[in-house]
């Protein structure tokens, strides 16, 4: 029982480590700005702290009151993905009137300079 | 007195050379220093070949932002180039161009600072379905527990805006579906608002963009916006 639980654990850090790789991958090629990797690298570092100490996790299920120590973990992941899913639908509403603005700016630019070309043709 | 026609055309090949045409024409038999600008929101037919080979202005949207959006576009370049009013008019041949007199009326007159065309401020012969009045009067009744004006026809596309109400407009205008909320954001501001009559055409090529996803979509999306203009004001 105990062996199982220590590979499971073994597994899960495993994980952990891959996936915070992965993300200073990212954001050393740039595809992920260093303002958003905080937020994957605090959450990464966090579960691989409770992976290592699993003590840890059991005992504040406890001292919430949780018999079954998984729900709380499930209860937490659900929380902080649907606040960051939010923060995401702010940042495209932000980009989308970005692109907006630049679109605009760009269609108005085009026909002023066309009537220029316009004008200096004979 | 400069005056602007802002034209939003998405695939309008079959009808944009016919309204551009007529509104050339209102200006001048009357003697109206009217420019007009077709705002061509990314469309993928013929129309921006078409609307370039026309004398008019052409705002070409290099991709597609929506109706709000594309008038939007109309609204800056209105402003750049210090027009006094700026008529809003369907690309699809919907409104007659020769209302455009009827609407900056008001304006000229300082009566209002914005004028809507309407449909239904007579009871007469509006030519649309029973379904589309009854959402129409439903947004109506919505708008109007926001807005001490009576504005009858909400949804209207033809209205005429003064250069205070373009400056406004420039930088706030809804994305889609954007005239009820339009009028609530104009009114909070404190603008006036004249609805006159006004007779329209049933609708010759295309159908209307409102399919009945999206009339659901635009029963529960303006409602909201609405209100949360009202909570920012």
């Amino acid at each position: 029982m105990e062996v199982n639980i220590l590979r499971a654990q073994i597994l899960i850090i495993i994980a952990i480590i891959f996936l915070l790789m992965l993300v200073f991958y990212l954001v050393k090629k740039k595809f992920i700005k260093e303002k958003y990797s905080i937020f994957w690298i605090f959450i990464l570092f966090i579960v691989l702290l409770l992976g290592i100490f699993r003590s840890l996790f059991d005992e504040l299920a406890h001292f919430l009151g949780i018999d079954y120590a998984p729900s709380l973990l499930i209860i937490i992941v659900s929380f902080v993905f649907i606040l960051f899913l939010i923060y995401f639908t702010v940042i495209l509403s932000k980009l989308s009137e970005k692109i907006k603005i630049l679109a605009q700016e760009i269609a108005i630019l085009k026909s002023k300079i066309n009537k220029m070309d316009d004008k200096d043709k004979p | 007195m400069k005056i602007l026609v802002i034209i939003p055309a998405y695939n309008e090949e079959k009808t944009i050379k016919e309204v551009v045409a007529s509104v050339q024409k209102v200006s001048r038999l009357n003697n109206l220093n009217i420019e007009v600008a077709v705002v061509n929101d990314g469309s993928d037919d013929n129309s921006q070949k078409i609307i370039s080979s026309l004398h008019c202005t052409s705002l070409n949207l290099p991709i597609n932002l929506g109706i709000g959006g594309a008038v939007q576009t109309g609204f800056k370049y209105a402003y750049e180039e210090g027009c006094d009013i700026a008529v809003r008019i369907d690309g699809d041949n919907q409104h007659k161009a020769e209302f455009i007199l009827k609407l900056i009326e008001p304006i000229i007159r300082k009566e209002a600072n914005v004028v809507i065309g309407s449909r239904f401020l007579q009871k007469n012969n509006a030519q649309i379905s029973r379904i589309r009045r009854s959402g129409i009067s439903m947004l109506c009744f919505i708008n109007n527990i926001f807005s001490h004006y009576r504005i009858k026809d909400v949804t209207s596309g033809f209205i005429a805006y003064d250069r205070d109400a373009i400056e406004l407009m420039k930088n706030e205008y809804p994305e889609d579906y954007p005239e009820p909320e339009s009028i609530i954001i104009l009114e909070m501001r404190g603008f006036m608002i004249k609805e006159v009559q006004v007779e329209m055409r049933k609708r010759e090529t295309g159908r209307s963009s409102i399919t009945f996803l999206k009339s659901l979509y635009y029963m529960i999306k303006v409602p909201l916006a609405i209100f949360f203009n009202y909570l920012r004001k």
